[in-house]
């Protein structure tokens, strides 16, 4: 896919304040699968470790019995990141296998994708693995109706998982579970009592980065394009509401023009970015396979070109979940920029 | 390894086994894009009186009407710019726009 060589996976793991964040990693630490990764947290303190069994590497820095690292996370991600690497490369820790990195409950998920796909040496030795997202089953309703914040690290995400769910009663962890699905109709819905999940529930199976094409596919197949498609007038869309935030998906029956697309989304993003929560699609572009396109508000992972389809739909099919925007204006200037770029 | 911009990459089977290939027929290619992608993008700059030009293939050099002129790396990069000359917002959800560029690909 990429010529960038084997890049360490990181995950990142958002959720609002309170949200249950700090108790899911604590779960997680002691995981076998977890020896050979770093913990980016934010504050070492809160979170639950055996002290005696603890062996130190600098000020910020602690080994786990199982090997796992954990660091106080910098204000910069960046340099945190080049911290490990520098650590890595004087042979005073294990190389790793992942990163996970610990947001601030405000933190918004898009510049923390930026900052590993627009820095040249992070990105050059570090991809975004997944983003999972910590939702309160008592309080998350509330956070998402509340906090901006909240719906745009609810749809950044590629896991969710509902924390505290023993708490809050089956009827609210299905509201809430419908509320999330509204908003990212994609990311399966995980539930989490006392932290008690693995890291391997977290992951996009078989290793795959969440923008892998399978990944893409099962969204769009949540979207359930097909079934929308077929009890449509217009047989070209499903969508979903959650306030002003609505997920749409949208199928092209002939190939789109890629550089027209390429110009439309970097102009939509420029302009709307911060209320286009994502963007997610296989795309025909007239190659033997599809370009793979993955966006979190203003930040596109870098589309990958396939050689060959996943699966026996060929056609184009991007879902868009975006915030007080008028999905068919989206759709109507889209059809405009490929329009014009017929006749380039 | 690259910096190119991810709208700007028209690579399918351009990567083998991690490998960029650069061959003369993917240099054409890109080329042509490239022309294409200037063309589109000048018929939307031209609703807010803006030229985009290529400069030799690696940076482009933007307008306006009063002389002044910026360079930017990339489609990344160019709309920011771009409104910053305009001095205001460049919608691409505006009907106007739409219509405009919609009627100079059918032509006179």
């Amino acid at each position: 896919m990429s010529g960038r060589g084997q890049r360490i996976p990181v995950l990142v793991l958002t959720g609002f304040l309170g949200s249950g964040k700090t108790t899911l990693l604590s779960g997680m630490l002691g995981d076998p699968e977890m020896g050979k990764a770093a913990v980016l947290v934010n504050e070492l303190g809160e979170i639950a470790l055996d002290h005696d069994l603890l062996r130190h590497v600098g000020e910020r820095t602690v080994v786990l019995p199982n090997g796992c690292l954990c660091c106080t996370l910098r204000d910069d991600l960046s340099e945190s990141l080049r911290e490990l690497l520098d650590l890595s490369e004087r042979g005073e820790i294990e190389p790793l296998e992942r990163v996970v990195v610990e947001t601030t409950g405000l933190a918004e998920p898009a510049p923390i994708l930026n900052t590993m796909l627009a820095d040249p040496i992070v990105s050059a030795h570090f991809r975004p693995e997944a983003v999972v997202t910590t939702v309160d089953a008592q309080s998350g309703s509330h956070s998402l109706h509340r906090h901006p914040e909240s719906v745009k690290q609810a749809g950044a995400a590629d896991r969710l998982v509902v924390t505290k769910a023993d708490l809050a009663g089956e009827e609210a962890v299905a509201g809430l579970r419908s509320e999330l699905r509204r908003i990212n109709p994609g990311a399966p819905v995980l539930r989490a009592v006392l932290g008690d999940v693995t890291l391997a529930d977290l992951l996009p199976p078989s290793g795959a980065s969440a923008g892998a094409p399978e990944e893409v596919e099962r969204w769009l197949a949540a979207m359930d394009v097909h079934a929308a498609a077929e009890a449509h007038p217009h047989g070209d869309e499903a969508h979903v509401h959650h306030g002003d935030v609505v997920a749409r998906a949208m199928l092209f029956e002939r190939p789109l023009d890629w550089t027209a697309f390429g110009v439309w989304l970097t102009m939509l993003l420029a302009d709307r970015g911060e209320d286009v929560l994502r963007v997610k699609g296989l795309l025909d572009v007239g190659g033997p396979g599809p370009v793979v396109v993955n966006g979190v508000q203003h930040v596109v992972h870098p589309p990958q070109h396939l050689a060959a389809w996943p699966g026996d739909d060929h056609r184009s099919r991007v879902v868009f979940v975006t915030r007080g925007i008028d999905h068919d204006a989206v759709e109507a200037s889209l059809a405009a920029f490929q329009r014009a770029a017929e006749s380039l | 390894m690259t910096d190119e911009h991810w709208a700007e990459r028209t690579d399918e089977g351009a990567e083998r086994g991690g490998v960029r290939v650069e061959d003369d027929e993917r240099r054409r290619a890109r080329r042509r894009e490239r022309t294409r992608r200037v063309r589109l993008v000048n018929r939307v700059l031209a609703h807010h009186r803006l030229v985009l030009q290529d400069w030799d293939g690696r940076l482009y050099l933007l307008r306006d009407a009063k002389g002044r002129s910026a360079t930017v790396a990339d489609l990344g990069s160019l709309w920011t710019v771009a409104a910053g000359l305009a001095g205001h917002r460049l919608d691409p959800l505006e009907p106007q726009l739409l219509e405009r560029i919609t009627a100079a690909a059918d032509g006179p």
